[in-house]
């Protein structure tokens, strides 16, 4: 399984060939947007409101068509409506707050639409719908007769995952997963998308504001910045290199990133790497440790 | 400028959000108030501004009692309120408009409506986007609407409820300098949110529990109470957990809640070896 994007630009208003020979300007969304998606990787995509990150999300199952250039799945164009469908039982996307999409009457109901609508016997629908509430960590017997609109919000969100699973993927597409959610709820849930992607081998993409997210859990990070493609690389490296130009277009970098590069510039004798709180902790205890050391 | 007398309240059939909750708050204070979700603190805004009244006990602002019907109108005009979903507290498609729905409602007509429009805008950074179409702005600029929407209405007191919640990380650090900015003009300011980093810059912490306030303080105090705050479910500033880091592997140094001080602290650990 691979995705490819091709010097992919969308506009949301393509221009009209009068109004290009009228000499009216393009306004894209996405500009000549470069990058493949290996199989089995988590990629987060990071950029602020508007730099398109949602518009490349769409084009991740063929909910958008390249304007100009194409984005292959396994090969095949998105755009052609036949392979668009049939990649969408592989690619499973989750919306921005997905809870607002719930409509059934029951748990059950809601997450077997989707694989109902792939056309599976109900033995199977059920099955899977089994699955997929214990990989998000929801109690069949207790919850799958209730409504989804009496659960927390935190629950309602797993449900909305669990619709999403019982399809199959094996990619999923996160955008803003844990926007919203309490700091445990947050936590529980990005471990639960970190258990998905080592334990049953999921490619993730993950849109997120949070650059510490990213940094613990991205093996690369594409930073969008008004369309276009601004830095693809491992977190280490945009990170540790380009911690001023991130901030420049409005992201920041981790809290300990930032800390260390800081303290570096003051004259701390830190590795340019990528730190997590704990190994920044436990760098600094060994420079200020070893000059304790020295001095008795 | 804003007192809880013992104030308990419980949604209908449910089990109590707030019980017998007593503070006040003073006239030009910033306060933020932290809890997980179902701790009761939007109860609390809404107790505010007599969105809800208590049960038992009373809540006033400005020496209104927010139970007294009659004192409603007044108190609304005292006490505004933005809260998290910035398109569900549009009402209008032009800017301006929209901001002059508050005072319009309260009776004010021009030329002093068209003043204050004018002027609550420059208060949130929008000064002269009055015609800009309301669907067409960010969540951060809607929010600032908003904002200019109670502002126009001249109130003493603003409420945050999660105002921040939906927004980029650059829509919150601007919502966060306009509320600085009024705060330093003297605007009461009380600010419910997740964000540590914008409840280490208020005067005053209040941490909710279950309906009762367990920790009030400055946000020195309240904010290094890490242990507290994770058996709460709520979020430990950066510079707290990374001091408590470096305490735990040996390091004499300060429990921090500002990246910048504790990056202070422990340049002069380096430069004093």
């Amino acid at each position: 399984m691979s995705i490819a994007f091709e010097q992919v630009s969308f506009s949301y208003t393509p221009l009209t060939k009068r109004q290009k020979k009228a000499g009216e300007v393009q306004r894209y969304a996405l500009r000549n947007v470069s990058f493949t998606l290996n199989d089995g990787e988590f990629l987060a995509i990071a950029g602020h409101t508007g730099s398109g990150k949602s518009t490349l999300v769409q084009h991740l199952n063929g909910l958008a068509n390249p304007t100009e250039g194409r984005v292959l799945w396994n090969g095949k164009d998105l755009a052609d409506r036949k392979n668009a469908t049939c990649a969408r039982g592989d690619i499973g996307v989750v919306f921005q707050y997905p809870e607002h999409q719930l409509f059934a009457e029951t748990v059950y109901e809601d997450v077997a639409f989707g694989p109902r609508n792939m056309g599976l016997p109900e033995n199977e629908v059920d099955s899977r719908i089994r699955e997929a509430l214990a990989d998000v960590h929801l109690d069949f017997d207790t919850l799958s007769e209730r409504s989804p609109f009496e659960l927390s919000g935190g629950q309602q969100r797993r449900v909305a995952f669990a619709g999403v699973l019982a399809m199959r993927p094996t990619t999923l597409v996160l955008d803003e997963p844990v926007a919203g959610l309490d700091p445990a709820s947050r936590a529980d849930f990005l471990d639960l998308i970190k258990q998905l992607h080592e334990q049953r081998n999921l490619t993730v993409v993950m849109v997120s504001h949070n650059m510490n997210d990213i940094a613990l859990l991205a093996d690369r990070m594409l930073v969008m910045h008004e369309g276009e493609v601004a830095f693809l690389g491992t977190p280490e490296k945009i990170f540790t290199k380009h911690a001023v130009e991130l901030r420049e277009i409005g992201l920041g970098i981790p809290h300990a990133q930032t800390l260390a590069n800081q303290l570096r510039a003051e004259g701390m004798p830190l590795p340019e790497k990528l730190y997590l709180p704990e190994s920044l902790a436990d760098e600094i205890a060994r420079i200020l440790g070893e000059s304790e050391a020295a001095q008795s | 400028m804003i007192t809880f007398s013992d104030v308990s309240f419980t949604y209908t059939g449910e089990t109590k959000v707030l019980s017998e909750l007593a503070l006040s708050i003073e006239e030009g204070q910033f306060v933020c108030v932290l809890g997980a979700n179902g701790s009761g603190k939007s109860t609390f805004s809404k107790l505010i501004n007599a969105l809800l009244v208590p049960d038992n006990g009373t809540v006033t602002v400005n020496g209104l009692e927010t139970n007294n019907p009659d004192n409603t109108f007044a108190i609304r005009s005292t006490a505004g309120a933005v809260f998290q979903n910035p398109d569900d507290q549009i009402v209008a498609s032009l800017v301006e408009n929209d901001v002059a729905f508050g005072p319009e409602n309260l009776g004010i007509e021009n030329p002093e409506l068209r003043q204050r429009v004018e002027e609550s805008l420059a208060k949130v950074g929008l000064a002269g986007s009055g015609k800009r179409e309301t669907a067409a702005l960010s969540g951060g600029q809607k929010q600032r609407v908003a904002i200019a929407g109670v502002l126009a209405m001249h109130p003493s007191v603003l409420i945050f409820d999660e105002a921040s919640a939906m927004l980029d990380p650059r829509g919150r650090r601007g919502l966060m300098r306009v509320c600085k900015e009024l705060h330093e003009q003297g605007m009461t300011v009380i600010m419910i949110t997740h964000f540590m980093e914008e409840a280490a810059e208020a005067d005053r912490v209040i941490v909710l529990n279950d309906g009762h306030c367990v920790l009030d303080g400055t946000p020195d105090e309240v904010l290094t109470q890490d242990h507290i705050l994770r058996d709460l479910n709520l979020d430990v500033p950066f510079a707290t957990h990374m001091s408590r880091l470096l305490q735990d592997r040996g390091i004499k140094i300060g429990t921090h809640i500002e990246t910048a001080t504790l990056k202070e602290e422990l340049c002069r650990s380096l430069s004093n070896r």
